[in-house]
């Protein structure tokens, strides 16, 4: 029992402390805020997609694909801009962050190369859309950290006579002079957006093997289970995610099959996450049967959320969080789900979803129909929420105990 | 009396935010909460009187400690139990205590 303590205390101090260092720094944070803000335009587009697959049983149902087009196909443009903007806001550079944010935007179209014709400008509709997220990633990184140093730094002396707003003026002209000339050479010069495809193409395809697929899941579900926010590595796992499923509607949209597993109607909508990251819809159950009265009062008031796949309340509430016999528990279904997932979609049993969705908070099974149509998927569901129900028991038990316990001697 | 209440994306802080608004009117008080992602503390946090956080916010809580006292907010980390159980009158404590 020392040894569980020890490593208790261990987990919530010295680990926490410096995982939480490592969080805050602006450059994480602005990746992680960039999605947490633009999500509803990724939510109106799936909104669209989403009613357009109505279109498959009612056809005389609009086409609503350009909302899609003007809301999920322009995220580039909006990551350009938030990243370096909330950068810049992080560094307290209050002035210039809104600058910097459209100086990006510029870079980001710069670098798309487009084409003046007939005085229509003509860009690649995937460069500012999802198939540029990884240069519109990089360009805000590296816009929000020369624009930081550079205004940090200053040109003028600190007592110069001119007023603020003149003396940023001048600073902002030069450098945002400089970076577009700088973009405009880079774009005419080299496709960046194929190159950064290129380049990101080995980690994709790495995600897109099992164990990069498994090793995603249990990355966000350690972090979580932790303590510290699953949406550490989020950036990286919502961008693969969203090529995935861009990639598989392609495919359904030229006749041929969907390949990509890793995607957020597949993980999260349908059926890695019953109940929230972790599969705690289950354990909600658990819960609320227990013969604990403080665990049981938890699992009933908590018990709502997790209908709409929130699992806060149980995470921190039983708690999963920086509890060791629970955290093992977790990780065990974090392991055994995926898995399962993975193989029972890669042998084809059930049809890979390929219509971008991205609603996380609907209630399972309706999202997991939702997501592919196919009956099979709701089979897959009901036995992942058994099989998952049997491996938290044992973990689960031994918890109640130990609270029981401390219950009778309180 | 405004209670800001901040979680990961402002889904989760949402219900307890409910909750202890509730609360607080019942006690006679004119309670407003609002609950917002963490994202959006430093944009949202002069309209409000006081801050609470969500127990996951525990790794975000330098950030939350520094914005709060840049604009002269209180602001406290909910307790785990209180947040779980959505115990509204135990949190509507902790803001009063606060102010």
């Amino acid at each position: 029992m020392k040894f569980y303590s020890k490593l208790q205390d261990w987990l919530e101090g010295p680990f926490s402390q410096k995982m939480q260092k490592f969080m805050q720094n602006p450059y994480m944070h602005a990746l992680q805020v960039c999605f947490t803000i633009i999500l509803p335009m990724i939510m109106v587009g799936s909104l669209a997609s989403l009613f357009n697959t109505f279109r498959n049983f009612v056809s005389w149902l609009p086409d609503l694909s350009l909302i899609n087009s003007f809301s999920f196909g322009l995220i580039s443009i909006f990551m350009a801009f938030l990243i370096p903007y909330t950068i810049m806001e992080s560094k307290k550079l209050q002035k210039q962050k809104m600058i910097t944010g459209f100086a990006s935007v510029s870079a980001l179209i710069a670098l798309a190369n487009p084409q003046y014709v007939d005085g229509n400008l003509v860009v690649n509709a995937g460069y500012v859309g999802t198939s540029g997220m990884t240069v519109a990633m990089v360009v805000g990184l590296l816009v929000g950290w020369l624009f930081s140093t550079y205004f940090k730094h200053g040109l003028f002396k600190k007592d110069s006579s001119l007023p603020t707003v003149v003396v940023v003026w001048f600073e902002s002209i030069l450098i945002i002079f400089v970076l577009i000339l700088a973009c405009i050479f880079i774009g005419q010069a080299v496709d960046l957006f194929s190159l950064m495809e290129v380049v990101f193409r080995p980690l994709a395809n790495i995600g897109n093997t099992y164990l990069g697929f498994l090793l995603l899941y249990m990355i966000m579900a350690l972090c979580y289970c932790c303590g510290l926010s699953a949406w550490t590595i989020w950036p990286i796992v919502c961008a693969l995610y969203l090529t995935n499923i861009a990639a598989n509607a392609a495919a359904v949209a030229a006749g041929q099959s969907p390949v990509y597993i890793a995607t957020d109607e597949l993980v999260f909508m349908g059926w890695c996450c019953l109940g929230g990251l972790g599969c705690t819809l289950p354990l909600n159950i658990l819960m609320i049967r227990s013969k604990s009265k403080k665990i049981s009062t938890i699992g009933k008031a908590a018990i709502a959320s997790s209908i709409f796949n929130i699992n806060e309340p149980v995470m921190y509430g039983l708690p999963v969080v920086l509890n060791p016999v629970m955290m093992l528990g977790y990780m065990a279904v974090s392991f055994i789900v995926p898995t399962i997932t993975y193989i029972v979609f890669k042998l084809g049993l059930v049809s890979i979803p390929a219509v971008a969705m991205m609603m996380n908070f609907l209630p399972q099974p309706i999202s997991t129909f939702m997501v592919n149509s196919d009956f099979r998927g709701i089979i897959l569901w009901a036995v992942l929420f058994v099989l998952t129900y049997f491996i938290y028991l044992p973990f689960f038990k031994a918890y109640e105990k130990q609270e029981l316990e401390n219950e009778q001697e309180a | 009396m405004r209670i800001l209440f901040i979680c990961g994306n402002g889904v989760s802080s949402g219900m307890i935010a409910a909750r202890t608004g509730k609360a607080g009117k019942a006690q006679g008080y004119d309670v407003e909460t609002e609950a917002y992602s963490y994202t959006e503390l430093s944009e949202v946090i002069d309209d409000f009187d006081v801050v609470l956080a969500a127990p996951q916010m525990k790794c975000n809580e330098e950030m939350i400690s520094e914005t709060c006292q840049e604009h002269g907010k209180k602001y406290a980390l909910i307790d785990n139990y209180a947040f779980s159980t959505l115990d509204g009158a135990k949190c509507f404590e902790t803001a009063k205590s606060l102010i």
